[in-house]
Formats: C-alpha cells, sequence, structure tokens
C-alpha cells in the first residue's frame, strides 16, 4: 500500500520540482536582463545628454552683434553661467560704442543692481579694456567714491592706461585731484581711491620711468605715501625684474627705518594668493629672491604677512595643528630667523586658547631645541592664558630656569582661595 | 483495482503540470529573448548614435564623439602651450581661449570624461597647467553630469585628488551643488551616505541655492541656524524679508525652541547689513512695516554697526538715539563711530559739533577721539577732555597722550600735566 503511494505522489512532485526549477530559473534571467537593460538605457541617457541644452547655454540669448540681455537676465544661475563664456567672447568683437550702447541698455531695465552687476562688470571691463579713457571719462563723477560699484573696474581701467600711456594717466590723475574728486575722507587714506589709481600708476612707471615714480610719490604727505607704498605695489604676477625695481623704489622713498614694513603690506597679497602652506612658503621665497630681500625685510614680511593669516582661526581646527605650527616655526627658522620666535609665539599663543595641551607640548619642545625660555615665557605670558588653563600651565611654569621670570609668570596663575 | 485508479489519476496530474509549466515556460522564453533583443538594440543603437530615447533623431557614433572629444583634448593642449595663462593676455589668445571653453560646453558626459583622462595622461603640459586644465574640465563634467564626479570621487584613480586639496577641495562641493540644484533631494541623499561633506559650509551652500528657488523650504533646511540666516536674506528680494522676519519670530515665540531668539535677532541682523547702505529714510518703509520692539531694534543696531557703512553713520546714530535707550545703544553707537571716523573723520567731526550733549554723543566722541589720535593728537584731545571723569575718560586721555607722544612729546607733557594725569 505504502509502495503504491509513493508510485503515485512521485510523478507529480518531480514535475512540479523541475517546472518551478525551469520557471524559477527563467524568471532570475529575466530579472537580470531588465537590470542589465534599465542599467544601460540610464547610462547611455547620462553620457550622451548634451553638455547644456543650447538654450539655455545662452544661444538664443545672442542674435549677431546684440544681446538680449532682458532675456539673460530672466535665465536661471545655471543658464546665466553658461551664456557667461558666449557673451564675453562676443564682447571682444564689440567696439567701444557698442559696448557703452549695450552697457545703456542693460543699465535701463527694470532689474535689481545686483543682478545685473556681473554683467555690466563684464561690460565695463571690456570697454577698459577697449578705451580706458573713455571709461573713466563716462564714470568721472565716481572715480572717488568709496562705495561705488564700478570702483575696481575703473582701478584696472586706470592702471592699464597707465601701462599705455603714462603721461595722459598721470594728467587725467592730477586733474581729478586737483578738481577735489579724490580727497581723502579715511584718516589713514586706507581704502581711498586715490591709493589704489596711485599706485597703478606707480606699477606702470617704475618700469619706464623709476625717477619720475619715485618723485612722484616722494613728493606726497604722509599718510597718503605709506598708503600707497603699502598697497599691493608687489602684486601677484609681478615679474622678478619689476618686482626688484619696486622694491627699490620702497626703499628709497620709505627709508631704511620704514622700508621692511612697507614691502610687507605692499606684497601681502601676492603671498596670501596660495591654496595650502607650502605655496604660501613658496610664494615668500619666491618674493625674497625677486626682491633680494634683507634679513630685515625679510622677517618683517614674514612676520606680517603670516600673522595676517593666522587671524583666521580655522587653522586651528586642524587634525595636524601640530606639524603645521612646527612646519612654519622650521621655515621661518631657515628663511626668516629674526621673525622665528615672534611668529612662534603668535601662533602659540593662538592655539593655546584652543588647544592648550598642544600648544604646551610644543613650547616644551621649543625650549628643550633651543635651550631657551624666551618662547615658553613669551606663551605663558600671553593675555588670559594661564589664568584660563592654571593646572596644565603649572608644570611649563617649573620648566623656566630663571627664578625672576619664573616669578612674574606665577603671578599670572589665579590666587589660591 | 483501487491502485491502478490511484496510478492513472498520479500520471494525470503529473500530465497536466507538465504541460501548463511548458506553456508558462515557452512564454518566458519569448519574454526573454525579446528582452535580449532589445537590450541588443539599444546597444547597436548606443554605437551607431541612434538614440530611442531622444525620439530616434541621430547623433553621431560613440566612436565618431569619441574622436571630437580627443581631438577637442589636443587642440586645448596646444592652445595652453602656445598661450600659457599669465596676467595679461591679448585678445587673439583670450578669443581663442573663449572659443574652446565654448566648444567644452558641448561636450556631453562622456566626452568630457574622455577630455579629462587625455588632460591627465599629458606630458607636454607643465604640472600646474595640466592640475588647472583638468580641474576646469571635471567642473564642467560636474554641471553635465554631477553623480559622475561625486562616482569619481571615490574610485581608487581619483579618490586621492578629488578629496585632496587640489582644486582648493572644491570639486566635490560643486557638484554636490550642481546635483541640489537638479535635484535636492538626491543631493541631501547623497550626503546622508557620505556624511564626510556634510559640514557647515556645505550646508550654508545648499540653503543658498534652495533660498534662491523656494523661500519656506530653505527656511525648513536651516532649521534654526543663525548663521544661515545672512543666506537666506541674501537670496530673497526684500519684499519678502518680512515673511522671513515673521517665521523667524514665530520660531522665537516657540518656547521649545533654545536657538529661535538668536535665529530672529541674526536674521534682522542680516537685513540690517542689507539695508545700512541706503540708510534710515530708504530704510523707513521696510522699518515701519517691521514694527521692530526694543529687543529687536537692539539686534538691528548692531545689524548696523557690524555692517560698518559710513555714508549713513550719523543717521544711523540719530536713528537709534531717537528709539533706543542710550545706556543700551553705547556700544554699538561707539563702534560705528569707531568706523566712522576711520573711514571719514570729518563727517563725523561734523556730527560732534552739531549733536546735542548726552550719554549718546558721549560714546561718539570717546570713539572719534581714539581715532583720531592717531594722526591729529591736538584735536582728539579737545574733544576727550569733553568726556565726564571715570575711568573711560582717563582711558581716552592715555590714548590721546601716548600717540602725541609720538609726534611732539613735549606737548604730550604739557597735555598730560593740565589734565593731572599720571606719568
Amino acid at each position: 500500500m505504502r509502495r503504491t503511494f509513493l508510485l503515485a505522489v512521485l510523478p507529480p512532485v518531480v514535475a512540479l520540482a523541475v517546472v518551478g526549477g525551469g520557471i524559477d530559473l527563467q524568471h532570475r534571467q529575466m530579472a537580470e536582463l531588465e537590470l542589465r537593460t534599465k542599467a544601460f538605457r540610464s547610462r547611455v541617457e547620462r553620457e550622451m545628454r548634451p553638455a547644456v541644452p543650447e538654450k539655455e547655454a545662452g544661444v538664443s540669448v545672442i542674435d549677431g552683434k546684440r544681446i538680449d540681455w532682458g532675456k539673460l537676465l530672466v535665465m536661471n544661475e545655471d543658464g546665466q553661467s553658461r551664456a557667461f563664456n558666449r557673451v564675453q567672447r562676443l564682447l571682444y568683437d564689440l567696439s567701444a560704442e557698442e559696448l557703452l550702447a549695450n552697457f545703456d541698455q542693460l543699465a535701463s531695465l527694470d532689474v535689481p543692481a545686483e543682478k545685473k552687476k556681473e554683467w555690466e562688470d563684464l561690460l565695463l571691463q571690456m570697454l577698459g579694456r577697449r578705451d580706458p579713457k573713455r571709461l573713466l571719462e563716462r564714470f568721472s563723477e565716481e572715480v572717488g567714491v568709496v562705495s561705488s560699484p564700478r570702483r575696481g573696474v575703473l582701478f584696472q581701467a586706470f592702471a592699464r592706461w597707465s601701462e599705455q600711456d603714462g603721461a595722459a594717466a598721470a594728467a587725467w590723475l592730477d586733474a581729478q585731484v586737483m578738481a577735489g574728486k579724490l580727497d581723502g575722507k579715511s584718516i589713514n587714506w586706507r581704502n581711498s581711491p586715490r591709493v589704489s589709481f596711485e599706485a597703478g600708476l606707480l606699477r606702470a612707471w617704475v618700469n619706464a620711468d623709476p625717477a619720475s615714480a619715485a618723485a612722484r610719490v616722494g613728493a606726497m604727505q604722509e599718510p597718503l605715501r605709506s598708503a600707497v607704498l603699502g598697497n599691493d605695489l608687489l602684486e601677484w604676477g609681478c615679474e622678478a625684474e619689476k618686482a626688484k625695481k619696486i622694491a627699490n623704489l620702497i626703499r628709497g622713498v620709505a627709508g631704511e627705518a620704514q622700508a621692511p614694513q612697507m614691502l610687507a603690506e605692499s606684497s601681502f597679497q601676492r603671498i596670501a594668493r596660495s591654496s595650502g602652506d607650502r605655496q604660501t612658503y613658496e610664494n615668500l621665497e619666491r618674493l625674497f629672491q625677486d626682491i633680494e630681500a634683507t634679513p630685515k625685510e625679510r622677517d618683517a614680511v614674514a612676520l606680517y604677512s603670516l600673522s595676517v593669516l593666522l587671524r583666521d582661526p580655522k587653522w586651528t581646527e586642524r587634525e595636524d595643528v601640530v606639524s603645521y605650527v612646527d612646519g612654519m616655526r622650521t621655515w621661518a627658522l631657515s628663511e626668516a630667523h629674526g621673525a622665528a620666535n615672534e611668529l612662534t609665539i603668535k601662533v602659540l599663543g593662538q592655539l593655546g586658547v584652543k588647544r592648550f595641551d598642544d600648544a604646551a607640548k610644543l613650547a616644551i619642545q621649543y625650549q628643550e631645541a633651543s635651550g631657551d625660555d624666551s618662547v615658553l615665557v613669551a606663551f605663558l605670558k600671553v593675555n588670559g592664558l594661564v589664568r584660563a588653563h592654571p593646572a596644565e600651565a603649572l608644570p611649563l611654569l617649573e620648566r623656566i630656569s630663571d627664578p625672576a621670570k619664573r616669578e612674574e609668570i606665577r603671578k599670572l596663575f589665579p590666587k589660591q582661595p | 483495482m483501487k491502485n491502478r485508479l490511484l496510478i492513472s489519476a498520479s500520471w494525470c496530474v503529473t500530465a497536466f503540470i507538465l504541460a501548463g509549466g511548458g506553456v508558462a515556460g515557452w512564454r518566458n522564453h519569448q519574454a526573454i529573448a525579446r528582452e535580449r533583443s532589445e537590450l541588443e538594440r539599444l546597444e547597436a543603437d548606443a554605437s551607431s548614435g541612434e538614440s530611442p530615447e531622444r525620439g530616434g533623431r541621430s547623433r553621431p557614433s560613440i566612436q565618431a564623439r569619441e574622436e571630437v572629444a580627443r581631438d577637442f583634448a589636443r587642440r586645448l593642449i596646444k592652445h595652453w602651450n602656445e598661450f600659457p595663462p599669465k596676467k595679461e593676455q591679448g585678445d587673439e589668445a583670450v578669443k581663442g581661449r573663449l572659443d574652446l571653453f565654448i566648444e567644452l560646453d558641448r561636450l556631453d558626459s562622456r566626452q568630457l570624461k574622455i577630455v579629462i583622462a587625455a588632460l591627465r595622461a599629458d606630458v607636454d603640459l607643465p604640472e600646474g597647467e595640466r592640475r588647472t586644465l583638468v580641474g576646469l574640465a571635471i567642473n564642467y563634467l560636474a554641471h553635465v553630469d554631477p553623480s559622475s564626479v561625486l562616482e569619481m570621487a571615490y574610485s581608487p584613480e581619483w579618490r586621492e585628488l578629488l578629496q585632496g586639496k587640489l582644486w582648493g577641495g572644491g570639486l566635490v562641493p560643486s557638484a554636490i551643488a550642481c546635483l541640489a540644484r537638479k535635484d535636492l533631494d538626491g543631493a541631501l541623499a547623497w550626503l546622508r551616505e557620505h556624511p564626510e561633506w556634510n559640514e557647515k559650509n556645505m550646508k550654508r551652500m545648499l540653503v543658498e541655492i534652495v533660498a534662491k528657488q523656494d523661500a519656506k523650504r530653505a527656511l525648513e533646511l536651516a532649521d534654526g541656524d543663525a548663521s544661515l540666516c545672512y543666506t537666506l536674506i541674501v537670496a530673497r528680494p526684500q519684499s519678502e524679508w518680512l515673511s522671513l522676519l515673521t517665521a523667524a519670530r514665530e520660531k522665537a515665540a516657540d518656547a521649545s525652541s533654545a536657538k529661535g531668539g538668536k535665529f530672529r535677532d541674526t536674521m534682522l541682523g542680516s537685513i540690517a547689513s542689507q539695508l545700512s547702505e541706503a540708510g534710515p529714510a530708504a530704510a523707513k518703509g521696510w522699518l515701519d512695516q517691521a514694527a521692530l520692539n526694543e529687543a529687536e531694534a537692539l539686534a538691528f543696531l548692531s545689524g548696523i554697526s557690524n555692517a560698518q557703512d559710513d555714508e549713513h553713520a550719523g543717521e544711523w546714530i540719530d536713528w537709534a538715539a531717537a528709539r533706543l535707550p542710550a545706556e543700551k545703544i553705547s556700544s554699538d553707537v561707539w563702534s560705528i563711530a569707531w568706523t566712522w571716523t576711520k573711514k571719514d573723520y570729518k563727517a563725523a567731526g561734523e556730527w560732534l559739533n552739531q549733536a546735542a550733549e548726552g550719554p549718546v554723543k558721549q560714546a561718539v566722541v570717546k570713539a572719534y577721539a581714539e581715532m583720531v589720535a592717531y594722526q591729529d593728537p591736538e584735536v582728539a584731545a579737545q574733544w576727550a577732555v569733553t568726556l565726564p571723569a571715570g575711568k573711560e575718560r582717563d582711558r581716552v586721555l592715555k590714548r590721546v597722550r601716548d600717540e602725541w607722544t609720538k609726534k611732539d612729546e613735549a606737548a604730550a607733557a604739557e597735555f598730560a600735566r593740565k589734565n593731572g594725569m599720571e606719568e
């Protein structure tokens, strides 16, 4: 009976297993194929998608030599950014008249000023390239206005004009000064338009006629003279030969005592233009080489530029902060020896506020390496540091060898209750 | 008999199962064949340039498009070698470069990847220039196909370059921004999966992107983070600031939200920074509508002080003096006057000459005298002595004396003697 039952049940069970297995296999194949097709479709779609639809890329706003500014300004940010190259390319083919006509058309649109600014600047930069005098004359009422949105474009145009025709540019500048349009409002002349114009003229003159350049800046009253000498004269991209001439101009006019600081201020922008620590040091070394910096000048430039860069406290959050500080000291000891300790104290003082233990470890390391207490003592004197970290600072106090200095620092600790 | 019947039934069921299975199997087989042929057709279409997704319109074949990309890379490298970028370039060099950028803009994702690979492998370009061009092409790819750049950032070949500090560490954030513009939820999902990129600046960038399209969504995304108020305000027109302020006020009124008050105050400060340049007369309409209470007006004044605008500094000081208790505004007034004197000492002096006596004027005198002492200690001294006796007066007098000493020791000593100052 049992045998018969088995003989009856076995065939359908085997058939079910065979059919089920086969269908399952087919379903798996099907699912895999569907997945492959879907992935392929999506890859093809993605890879064959044109970079940007032509209408979004600025083609539709350009008709021959005409730009439809109204249409351009309502495009989204991405569309406008993609149109930028096409519009800029067209502007290279326009005359000064055509550029001004475009500017007037753009300015007349009832659109918030900030939305037009980028395009106005582009037009005016091109006009400044094509005919700087015309640009300055067109906006002559704005040349002395600190808050003018066009001040950068005006400075650039004037610098270009100074290169092309230094005498005419100087005559124009003197006329503006005589008319009172460039009177300084700020107490130290910093940020005053005249300073930027004068700097543009000096950069151009220093190559062609360094004596006249020196005479012009030498005739200025303080603090205008210092403001001009410190105003990015040694700008980024300045060739070595020109940098040397500018440095000599600064040395000659500012005198031995003031020159290092003037050189430091005037070179800050080119030093700061870097994307990492190594690059900053390379910028400094290149400058030292270009201007054949004296030891005093090296110290002043390094101390000033690195101190200003350190003002942004982000560096204290770096994971590699210890090697960052150590790298700065090592560099300074080698390239700007006289500034090394002052720089170290500054950097340790700032680090100590956020990460006292790291700063303390480095202060001890430098004391041991140099056999000199000066960095350690100065670090502990940093305003409020010992008061904020008395327990951690106590072992450092004991390391000071001079009893008088030790007692001086001890007084900075909070009084015991 | 019973057994035979059972066996017969079993074979019938078996036959039925096999028949049913056969039919289903045949149908499945046909479906698989159809799917396979569809995939083969898609692959063939892609190679030939036919795209069913583009309505069957023809594009150059993959091979042809790849050749276009390789040719483009060659021309780009040649131009860069011929006209290395420097500060000042001639018109022809710039025009040539712009033409190439416009071409770059027309390439698709696959072509851009070929250009990127060709640039990276080039040996003629100096290292720095090659890096610049590779970064530029990746940036274009980020606009077209941000997901590809984000995938690259985790590939062994590119991980170190894209996640490192090259290109200012900015290509991955740039790709995230591009993705967010196309698909905010997709970008947010990617950031959840890659929390290492989800830092403060990223949130600011996303809020900025969203705020330009949808203020409400941006407000949700900001989630009461006061440091994002400025981003929100700058992204929206003035006509919407009141509704943003209303939302911030609701948050401040919500007792369960500890950071609501700071959010509202920072938003007012951000609005003030935008209105500062226009001056109180121009800002009156908005201020009337906003009807600020005392705490809000103080937050607004703090924003005016931070904006450091000198054109309307005196008018803003008058505005504050007319609305707020003098003892609560002296610090901001000092700060406004300090910057004002630094930028335009003549105007600040003129304001002082006509200002009514009182604590607000004293705050301005302190700032003015301390700042002017650097340039003209004699004028600074005349103002400093008008301050009422006290620590603040002593501090200002000391500053004046110290600056004067640098210019004229005898005059400084005489000033110190007259004012009973210790050595």
